[in-house]
């Protein structure tokens, strides 16, 4: 169904391309959302379609869009369809919006998100802007659930509200560590994955 | 492609005209689904602050709309005389001003607690919530957030049922009868040198969004202070 080059749009920012580790965009929100599981995962849906939908609908219009206002357009459909999904997700599912808050917002200042529509959505047609933007909404979900995973356990000794740290342990004198839930424990846990992607996949030289 | 000036303004006009249509379209459309949510939303807070509903109960719509029915809501003024004819759930907010909403737990014509909104700064944001109080209005009853922008895993936790089962059972007032409130510590409670049943332990990384908490529980009381006083003299 998918051609090579369509394969290779979709399946290289999982890895190889990828927008967290190699591209390092959307760090402020990896930052964010990491602390747990459950909003993080909810904030990779979200970012996910938007940047999927924002991809096609640039991409549809990138024949018309005047080359001096195109960040402007760019952002002005970005905008909407962050709103439209901070209205819907009020809703229809109203829990899981007061669990995100402010940070389905902020999906408008996802680099990833401008980032995709400026150096694919822009020169690409409709279907392989979709692909672009699932891939690396993907990507960015790869990263952000291994450091939410990460974090949660070390930093609350649960997953997804799920305690998964024995409480033998904890009465053998093991404490969660503080530090992760802070910015500084994403940050170790980026740079620490960064580095480790960087020398199991070393990006290929010349690029 | 065109780039002058009258094809720029013509595009970026029309993109701004399409987007906002979408959007007032959407919003206007979701608007009841979304009042009606944060109604029931709040209803749910009241009745997890009194102690009816558990927190991690699921509940359909009808099943709260069901259970509200042992919550009697009123409508005071400053004095905390009960103001007749109010509904507390559609004051407006130029109406709070003046007005203090009031949702007694009854129990066979019995009051069985009290609860009332409290408003307070985080770091980041406004805290919203419910606090419930014993029927004897000095011991807490429950306590709920409905609404704030705090860090997630930090101030966020605040909502956290580990969070606020602690305030249950602490006293608002001394022995003497001043109002002291109930104080989130900085550490662990027995830490703070202060006597236990006016101290809860606090969460570390969040203590600017605790010290909020602590100032809400202080501003709440005082406001209902003179209802309570009332009730203790065995009016209402």
């Amino acid at each position: 169904m998918l051609s090579k080059n369509d394969k290779k749009v979709l399946t290289d920012p999982l890895i190889s391309n990828n927008p967290i580790a190699m591209q390092v965009l959307g760090i402020c929100s990896a930052l964010a959302v990491t602390t747990q599981v459950k909003p993080a995962f909810v904030m990779c849906v979200s970012v996910t379609l938007v940047v999927c939908v924002a991809n096609f609908l640039i991409s549809v219009l990138r024949n018309g869009i005047p080359s001096r206002i195109r960040i402007i357009v760019e952002l002005c459909v970005v905008a909407s369809l962050v709103i439209l999904v901070d209205q819907v997700l009020k809703a229809y599912m109203f829990d899981l919006s007061k669990q995100l808050s402010v940070f389905v917002g902020l999906i408008i200042t996802n680099c990833i998100v401008m980032g995709r529509l400026e150096a694919f959505a822009l020169m690409n047609k409709p279907f392989p802007s979709v692909l672009d933007g699932l891939g690396n909404g993907l990507g960015y979900s790869l990263v952000l659930m291994l450091v939410a995973c990460m974090r949660e356990v070390l930093g609350a000794g649960k997953i997804a509200g799920i305690p998964v740290i024995p409480q033998a342990l904890f009465d053998a004198g093991y404490v969660n560590n503080g530090l992760m839930v802070l910015a500084p424990g994403a940050f170790i846990l980026l740079g620490l994955y960064i580095w480790a992607q960087n020398s199991l996949f070393p990006p290929k030289a010349g690029k | 492609m065109r780039n002058d000036n009258i094809y720029i303004f013509g595009y970026a006009g029309a993109v701004c005209l399409v987007c906002s249509i979408l959007l007032s379209l959407a919003a206007t459309k979701l608007q009841p689904l979304q009042a009606e949510n944060m109604k029931l939303d709040i209803r749910k807070n009241i009745m997890i602050a009194l102690g009816i509903i558990d927190t991690e109960a699921r509940l359909s719509k009808e099943e709260l709309n069901q259970k509200y029915s042992s919550v009697n809501g009123m409508v005071l003024d400053l004095e905390g005389n009960v103001v007749d004819g109010l509904n507390p759930e559609n004051l407006t907010e130029k109406d709070l001003e003046s007005k203090l909403p009031i949702f007694q737990k009854m129990e066979n014509g019995v009051v069985k607690g009290y609860a009332f909104p409290i408003v307070g700064k985080g770091l980041w944001s406004t805290l919203k919530g419910y606090l419930a109080l014993e029927a004897d209005t000095v011991t807490v009853k429950g306590l709920t957030f409905y609404q704030h922008g705090e860090t997630p895993g930090l101030g966020a936790e605040i909502e956290q049922s580990w969070f606020t089962n602690n305030f249950k059972a602490k006293k608002v007032r001394d022995n003497l009868g001043n109002l002291v409130g109930v104080t989130v510590a900085k550490g662990k409670a027995t830490d703070s040198g202060r006597p236990i049943e006016h101290v809860v332990d606090g969460i570390s990384g969040a203590t600017i969004t605790a010290n909020g908490v602590t100032d809400m529980f202080k501003v709440g009381l005082v406001k209902y202070d003179a209802y309570f006083e009332r009730v203790r003299q065995g009016g209402h």
